[in-house]
């Protein structure tokens, strides 16, 4: 289910990643401001499972304080929480499978299982392949062990509806053609320069004033002026250039009327609002380089592509490149949805979904969903709790039952019975049945393999390490003082 | 007809009432920070009300660090301030054992109370403690080890002193590994004290083991658009000069012309002092360039055409660390090339941790830069896992220049506490009585680290006392197995560190004794 809050300056926000509504919460009480920074570093590592992490971290603090009623001491509990966690990881790695980042189908999978559980679970066969595609277009897939979220780039469009989102092979902007005098809105063979000086009248950084005596004098301002501009325009001409990607200055205007006029007549499309930090993206994309200055306006800095042209889809225009030379390691993808608040919820979902996908390249192995890891790790647990002795064999029986938290959790959610359907998958699992888990379409207990629902294994194995690190640092305080 | 003496709003307390109120202040904040001492102790969450608290959580810190309890907490009592002074001097000495200072002044004075009830003048007291700390610190002086001879022997004592420090911390439960990572981090320095050449970065994510030692210097920015990423054989240039527009800074100047050509030029004349500024800094040789303010676009274009690899907004402490550790200095104009000094390093490249692309200066002159990069779950515990690693690192930068040690686990403490019993029998007169109670507060000390352990604290300790008796002098407390053992080797403190406690604690404990009057004088009063 989704939460829908409130946010101080009355803006709604609906959500079901965890983090997203823990960060709006405007928490007091310090253990659990505690978990929400906990929910936030599960975001920064694995992106997903934000929400499991702090259902965990919940569980097991209720399972210690059982502990503590029994006479043991928090110290002690802190210490047997850790190797039972370490246990618990190499449990997980041990029933994780080994994924190669060729097999899409894989991938595929992974991502419609974390999109499954969010506001756009219907259309994850439209938004599954466009995630998977665009981190394999930006990751070499046998060298890294790591990507750049940064160079996948989501512009978002209300209109349409979320089955409209593509993957554009090519670069997409936010920002629209000018048009107001008349420029063009399609270029073929564009070369595109990327400028952050600005096509307006000369404003020195010092205050100025024009002080005119004569009213003669007053035409020839405007002249000069006019050359001014003209001078820019055509020197821009010259090197062939004939897009334009102005950035934005707070200092003065990019454009004025008449500069617009002249890139017009010369047939140049000019695009203007451009952010100091899409710059980065841009450069990295087209291939092209910053100039900041007309004098430095060469050829060389230019980008080249095929196609450069201003699409109205469903009701708001988004200017398009296509077919760039020599472009880097990009992709852009246009989201489009009814409301901004789908629209919003849509993003986070596609930005967890890539992370899950990043999960993959980091760490490449895959353990399946369903709530069937985490009984696995719960029996083993439980069976060497037995081998243990003293407070560590406490310890780990109080880690294994809380770890059935989240199977618990999924069979409540989708209206079973968590009593039967946790004690039947013990039973599968004792048996051997190391995949099955809990099938929430069906409403029974099926192999979670060949029902394809699979998620990385960092997400699981991060998430059981970061809730019990802040499980002992809980355990650890005895006082809480009102400083100043 | 009493004699008004003080002004309105002036209070007094006096000879008894003094005496009490000051020690029950002290043994207050004393019991307060009882609970973290040891492996075993606990920690405290400081929750400040306005939101602002120290720390980059919101207002929120988990802490161990005794000094970081005390400084945060308003105290009223005069007695209890002068603990929490104290406990500062031990943080900025030493860096650690500031639990402990706190502790045996308050233990001191518990004792010296019950003296004062006894009808003993606190003169005589004092004297009495002043024997007692003479004969203490003999005796610990006369335990105390030296290995700096032996190379391998050293290591092992400072990577042990790292664990004892560490065990009390947040860290606990990867204490070899950080110990590891802070005794190779003070072996760099080479003898110098200077702990500004250690960089620590806190990165969210990732848990605590992540965690690692880089050498080489981490810078936590980016670098410029199309500039070259990474750089062998580097001349650096700190700076601290505004990049963006080079305004005129006498406030409302304003420039007069007669047409818009004017304009032009004037705006023409501004970037050629850019790029003259730029030409100027390129001039000197360099190829990096580290800003301490904004590079706008223009330079940064100029820059990236030089081949110069510029770095901008960087924070006051990191500039001022790098021009440390490159040997450089910071500049702020380029007119007199020879009066600038220019860093230089092997090499600078971006590196990626976690999410964030950052700046790597490596082999650095001297070879004694390094950073500690820190993961962690919740910034709660990377600013404590910082406020360990610093408590840590100054004690091993101490010890490097005081090499000898003495043994933890109330070994030194009990040690001290024989010593100074076996000098009161030879005392005559009353204070022998105080020496006395001297030796039973710093028996205290094992039997708050036996408390905290949830261990029969009483057993322990007289079992430990007859050890020491018997010949066993480097017997102490083993709080994980809850008995006596020998702990030479595992648990090690640096001698300075416990000369320092015991010096400390007994002058605070004089100071608070001698006094017998507190005048409180009227809050300032504040104009309507």
């Amino acid at each position: 289910m989704d939460k829908m809050i409130e946010t101080g300056k009355k803006e709604v926000v609906i959500s079901n990643d965890g983090a997203t509504i823990l960060k709006h919460m405007s928490v007091l009480h310090p253990a659990a401001r505690m978990l929400v920074d906990l929910s936030a570093a599960q975001d920064v590592e694995a992106g997903d499972g934000t929400t499991s992490v702090v259902v965990l971290a919940g569980s097991l603090l209720a399972g210690a304080e059982k502990l503590l009623k029994k006479g043991i001491h928090p110290t002690q509990i802190a210490e047997g929480f850790q190797s039972a966690a370490v246990e618990a990881v190499k449990i997980l790695e041990g029933i994780s499978i080994p994924v190669n980042l060729e097999d899409r189908e894989f991938l595929l999978k992974s991502a419609t299982t974390s999109l499954s559980s969010k506001v756009v679970a219907q259309y994850s066969s439209v938004l599954a392949p466009i995630v998977v595609d665009s981190v394999l277009r930006v990751v070499g897939a046998t060298t890294d062990s790591n990507v750049d979220l940064n160079d996948i780039r989501i512009v978002k469009k209300i209109g349409g509806t979320i089955d409209d989102t593509e993957l554009v092979s090519g670069v997409v902007l936010n920002q629209t053609a000018i048009t107001s005098a008349g420029g063009p809105t399609r270029i073929e063979k564009a070369k595109i320069g990327l400028i952050q000086f600005q096509l307006s009248p000369p404003k020195p950084d010092m205050d100025n004033q024009v002080v005119v005596n004569d009213y003669r004098q007053m035409d020839r301002i405007l002249k000069e002026e006019r050359n001014y501009l003209l001078n820019l325009v055509k020197k821009i001409k010259k090197a062939g250039c004939n897009v334009l990607l102005i950035q934005k200055s707070i200092l003065r205007d990019a454009v004025n009327s008449l500069s617009l006029h002249f890139l017009a007549k010369l047939k140049i499309m000019a695009i203007k609002e451009v952010e100091r930090d899409e710059i980065e993206f841009i450069c990295k994309a087209t291939g092209c380089k910053p100039i900041a200055d007309i004098d430095s306006f060469a050829e060389d800095k230019l980008g080249t592509a095929d196609l450069v042209e201003e699409v109205d889809s469903n009701g708001s225009r988004i200017v398009q490149i296509s077919g760039i030379k020599g472009a880097g390691k990009t992709a852009s993808i246009i989201m489009r949805g009814a409301n901004q608040y789908v629209l919003d919820e849509a993003e986070r979902s596609i930005h967890d979904a890539l992370c899950v996908i990043r999960c993959l390249v980091k760490k490449r192995a895959l353990v399946v969903g369903g709530g069937a890891p985490e009984i696995e790790v719960s029996q083993r647990l439980a069976e060497l709790a037995k081998s243990q002795t003293g407070f560590q064999s406490i310890c780990f029986q109080a880690f294994a039952e809380a770890v059935e938290v989240i199977p618990t959790t999924l069979a409540e959610n989708c209206g079973l019975s968590p009593i039967s359907i946790v004690t039947d998958l013990r039973n599968r699992h004792a048996n051997g049945e190391k995949s099955a888990g809990i099938n929430v379409r069906k409403g029974t207990i099926s192999d979670m393999l060949r029902e394809n629902v699979v998620q990385p294994l960092l997400v699981s194995t991060s998430a059981i390490e970061l809730s019990t690190e802040t499980v002992r640092m809980l355990m650890k305080i005895d006082d809480i003082l009102a400083s100043r | 007809m009493s004699a008004q003496l003080f002004n309105e709003g002036a209070t007094q307390e006096r000879a008894e009432n003094a005496r009490l109120s000051n020690i029950i202040g002290a043994i207050a904040v004393g019991d307060l920070v009882k609970s973290t001492l040891g492996p075993k102790g606990m920690d405290k969450i400081l929750q400040s009300a306005s939101g602002h608290g120290g720390g980059s959580g919101d207002g929120l810190v988990v802490t161990n660090d005794g000094a970081t309890i005390l400084k945060s907490i308003p105290l009223d009592n005069a007695a209890a301030k002068v603990l929490v002074n104290i406990s500062k001097v031990q943080d900025d000495e030493v860096g650690d054992g500031t639990t402990s200072v706190c502790v045996l002044a308050a233990e001191i004075l518990r004792q010296a109370e019950q003296l004062i009830d006894q009808r003993i003048h606190p003169q005589t007291i004092i004297d009495g403690f002043r024997l007692a700390t003479a004969s203490a610190r003999a005796a610990l002086e006369a335990a105390a080890v030296s290995h700096k001879d032996d190379a391998a022997q050293w290591r092992e004592d400072l990577l042990s002193i790292a664990r004892t420090t560490l065990s009390s911390k947040v860290l606990a439960a990867d204490k070899h590994k950080f110990a590891e990572i802070c005794v190779d981090a003070v072996l760099r320095l080479q003898g110098s004290t200077n702990l500004d050449r250690i960089q620590i970065i806190k990165k969210t994510g990732g848990k605590v083991s992540d965690s690692y030692l880089s050498d080489g210097f981490i810078l936590a920015k980016k670098i410029g658009v199309n500039q070259p990423r990474a750089v062998k054989g580097a001349r650096v240039l700190v700076a601290n000069t505004p990049m963006d527009t080079d305004k005129v800074k006498v406030f409302g100047a304003k420039v007069k012309v007669s047409d818009t050509a004017q304009l032009a030029e004037i705006e023409r004349a501004e970037r050629e002092k850019m790029r003259a500024k730029v030409q100027k800094i390129a001039a000197l040789g360099i190829n990096v360039f580290v800003n301490r303010q904004l590079i706008y676009n223009w330079p940064e274009q100029l820059f990236a055409d030089a081949g110069i690899m510029a770095i901008e907004h960087a924070d006051f402490d990191g500039v001022e660390r790098l021009a440390l550790v490159t040997g450089g200095e910071i500049a702020s104009s380029f007119d007199a090339p020879d009066l600038i000094k220019l860093g230089a390093c092997e090499s600078v490249e971006e590196i990626i941790i976690g999410e964030d692309r950052m700046v790597k200066f490596s082999g650095v002159a001297g070879g004694q830069a390094c950073t500690i990069v820190l993961r962690g779950g919740t910034t709660q515990m990377l600013d404590e896992a910082e406020r360990s690693i610093h408590d840590a690192l100054a004690v091993l930068s101490q010890a490097v220049g005081e090499p000898r040690i003495v043994y933890g686990g109330g070994c030194s403490e009990m040690l001290m506490s024989n010593a100074v019993d076996d000098a009161a029998k030879t005392v005559p007169g009353k204070k022998s009585i105080a020496m006395e109670a001297f030796a039973r507060a710093l028996r205290q000390m094992p039997t708050i680290l036996a408390d905290n352990a949830g261990l029969d604290s009483a057993d322990l300790v007289a079992k430990l006392r007859a050890a020491h008796y018997d010949g066993q002098s480097t017997a102490g407390l083993d709080l994980f197995a809850g008995a006596v053992v020998d702990v030479a080797g595992k648990v090690t403190e640096s001698f300075k560190l416990k000369r320092q406690v015991l010096l400390s604690a007994a002058e605070a404990a004089e100071m608070i004794l001698r006094v017998d009057d507190i005048i409180r004088c009227a809050p300032r009063q504040r104009r309507h």
